[in-house]
């Protein structure tokens, strides 16, 4: 065999294995996209349609007449942007200090940001739900909002902090030498150089936000204050065979990840990575 | 703060820092800009936590709800959780389910992040769509692997029959019979989470020097021993760190498995967190009963994290 033979066979191989990826990762969302716009005869044809031939909007009009899907949709938007916006304010000051400043015991903290950032939810959602409806933060989007905290405020902690630290310390005293104070040489000088780290961390704190469903259900019941994930799926159950419809609502759901993530991809690593924790 | 001779620069930076005209040295300054940080771990994490330990030990039922109160029983609930099957078989059913996702996520992951290690064309394109289950919403992921798993029409079905391994069409109801039950539960859980270990390992993959092959194949090493000895070595730390936080969190995942299955079929796919929800959010409320499982769960939690820290030092260490 001559070396560019093997050479050519193992690129081949390459490629095999790179469509059965496609082909294992790609197919599901596929078949989301296409059932959305599937007739409901379609859906339940055997053999399958693979694509329809004539893509129907019907699903999509009919998500907007017969359910409340709008509200929802704005309802999630604003519990996320709420917890994102607070976590991000009170994450980016807090991971400053972590990384800058002299605070005693900072490595204990630092680590505890880490374990609070691991806090599975169901271990909080029982206690969470005592207390909030004792000073009446049940049914609320605040108290929600709230909740995410939990997770948002030492995911972003956890993640700046590492940015923060990369950020060259030369600039900032050279500012500070020129008489600004260290607030004001964090605004002028930290903060523009650490800006896209910070929107790539909002964004993901947003969309873990998104995608939450245990604290979305347990704490927020009534119909009109619910956000997407659980009234997606009481909808779905009560609903189990117009998969059409259930199809055009979890295409719709996907969407605004599918947009931020076009913004994010270079920062994914560090993003998801948050130290190889959790998601 | 000890008394030390600062640099120059350490005294200028500490003389101008400040709020506007209120001058706040440094070391308050950082204080300051936790603290806002702080009271809401202290009010959401801390608190929380404390008082899920205490409703652990006390019988709170709806009726207490709103005042907050609850009867002193000892020690009953935990008595109740040791003698309680569904606990064991929950207990079980976890640990299986996270043995076997947390395994399959990492081989799975570390080939496919071998793989995108490699050059081709739309290389980009495809470690970003990799990703993708992995930042889908969880109930969007559930509702489209249900379409896929009926067994009517499901895709799943179709597919498998079509390659001739199956006899009939409809010959399997994946999520209403217990062992195709748990198997759907674990390849969905698949799906969604091993982009996670992909983008880990693919990160570690880049930093390894290349001149260690090189050296290696100018020892005549081949293709596998090289993988062996250098890739793997190499990632190896990264892999144990994944493992265990991994098995933390695949054991405490609620989402994936509540909205596939509810537990069911026959509690084939009771896990721990399903139990926490069905005894104190869902039926009965028992809420005390449903902390002394939480507070399991948290113990088990804090010595896997024990682990971890340990292998952190001795990491540091080297």
């Amino acid at each position: 065999m001559t070396r560019s033979f093997r050479r050519s066979l193992a690129q081949g191989r390459t490629y095999l294995l790179v469509i059965l990826l496609l082909l294992f990762v790609g197919f599901p969302l596929f078949w989301m996209l296409m059932s959305s716009g599937k007739l409901n005869s379609d859906i339940v044809r055997i053999p399958p349609v693979w694509i329809p031939f004539l893509p129907t909007l019907e699903h999509y009009e009919e998500l907007f007449e017969v359910t409340q899907f709008g509200r929802w949709f704005l309802n999630s938007l604003l519990v996320c942007s709420l917890s994102t916006i607070s976590a991000v304010t009170l994450g980016v000051l807090g991971a400053y200090s972590l990384s800058r400043l002299k605070v005693r015991g900072k490595e204990l903290l630092g680590r505890s940001v880490l374990l609070a950032y691991m806090f599975p939810g169901v271990l909080l959602v029982i206690p969470l739900v005592l207390v909030f409806t004792r000073i009446g933060l049940m049914n609320s989007q605040v108290g929600l909002a709230l909740a995410y905290l939990t997770f948002a405020l030492p995911f972003v902690m956890w993640v700046m902090r590492d940015f923060l630290a990369s950020v060259p310390v030369d600039l900032e005293e050279a500012a500070m030498i020129d008489g600004a104070s260290r607030l004001e040489a964090l605004r002028d000088v930290v903060l523009p150089q650490a800006f896209p780290g910070i929107i790539a961390t909002g964004i993901f704190a947003f969309l873990f936000a998104w995608n939450e469903y245990l604290f979305a259900a347990v704490l927020v019941r009534s119909h009109d204050l619910q956000t997407l994930p659980p009234a997606m799926a009481n909808f779905a159950s009560a609903m189990d065979t117009r998969w059409g419809l259930i199809m055009a609502a979890s295409t719709l759901a996907t969407l605004p990840m599918a947009i931020a993530f076009a913004f994010v991809q270079k920062y994914l690593i560090t993003g998801l990575g948050a130290g190889g924790v959790k998601g | 703060m000890t008394v030390e001779a600062a640099s120059p620069q350490e005294t200028v930076a500490t003389r101008v820092a400040g709020i506007g005209r209120t001058l706040i040295p440094d070391r308050w300054l950082g204080l300051v800009l936790l603290a806002p940080s702080a009271v809401v771990f202290l009010l959401l994490l801390i608190y929380p936590l404390l008082y899920g330990i205490w409703t652990s030990f006390h019988s709170v039922d709806i009726l207490d709800l709103a005042s907050g109160g609850g009867s002193f029983v000892g020690f009953d609930n935990y008595l109740w959780l040791l003698q309680n099957a569904q606990f064991w078989h929950a207990l079980k059913t976890s640990t299986l389910y996270a043995g076997i996702v947390v395994t399959l996520q990492i081989v799975l992951g570390t080939a496919v992040a071998l793989l995108l290690h490699q050059s081709f064309k739309g290389r980009a394109f495809v470690r970003g769509l990799v990703l993708f289950p992995y930042m889908m919403p969880v109930v969007a992921v559930i509702l489209v692997w249900m379409l896929l798993y009926n067994a009517l029409f499901g895709a799943i079905n179709y597919i498998l029959f079509s390659l001739g391994l199956i006899s009939r069409i409809d010959a399997i109801a994946w999520l209403s019979q217990p062992d195709s039950a748990f198997a759907g539960v674990v390849l969905v859980s698949l799906w969604k989470y091993f982009p996670f270990v992909v983008v880990i390992v693919l990160a570690r993959l880049q930093v390894i020097p290349q001149d260690l092959y090189e050296a290696a194949r100018i020892d005549g090493a081949g293709a596998w021993s090289r993988f062996v000895d250098i890739t793997l070595r190499e990632i190896k730390d990264v892999l144990i760190v994944i493992a265990l936080l991994r098995t933390i969190f695949m054991f405490n995942n609620f989402e994936v498995v509540f909205l596939l299955t509810h537990g069911g079929p026959m509690q084939a796919t009771l896990t721990l967190p399903i139990l926490v929800y069905e005894t104190a959010l869902d039926g009965d409320r028992a809420f005390g009963r449903g902390s002394a499982i939480a507070v399991v769960m948290f113990g088990l939690l804090m010595m896997t994290m024990m682990v971890y820290f340990r292998f952190l030092r001795r990491e540091d260490r080297q």
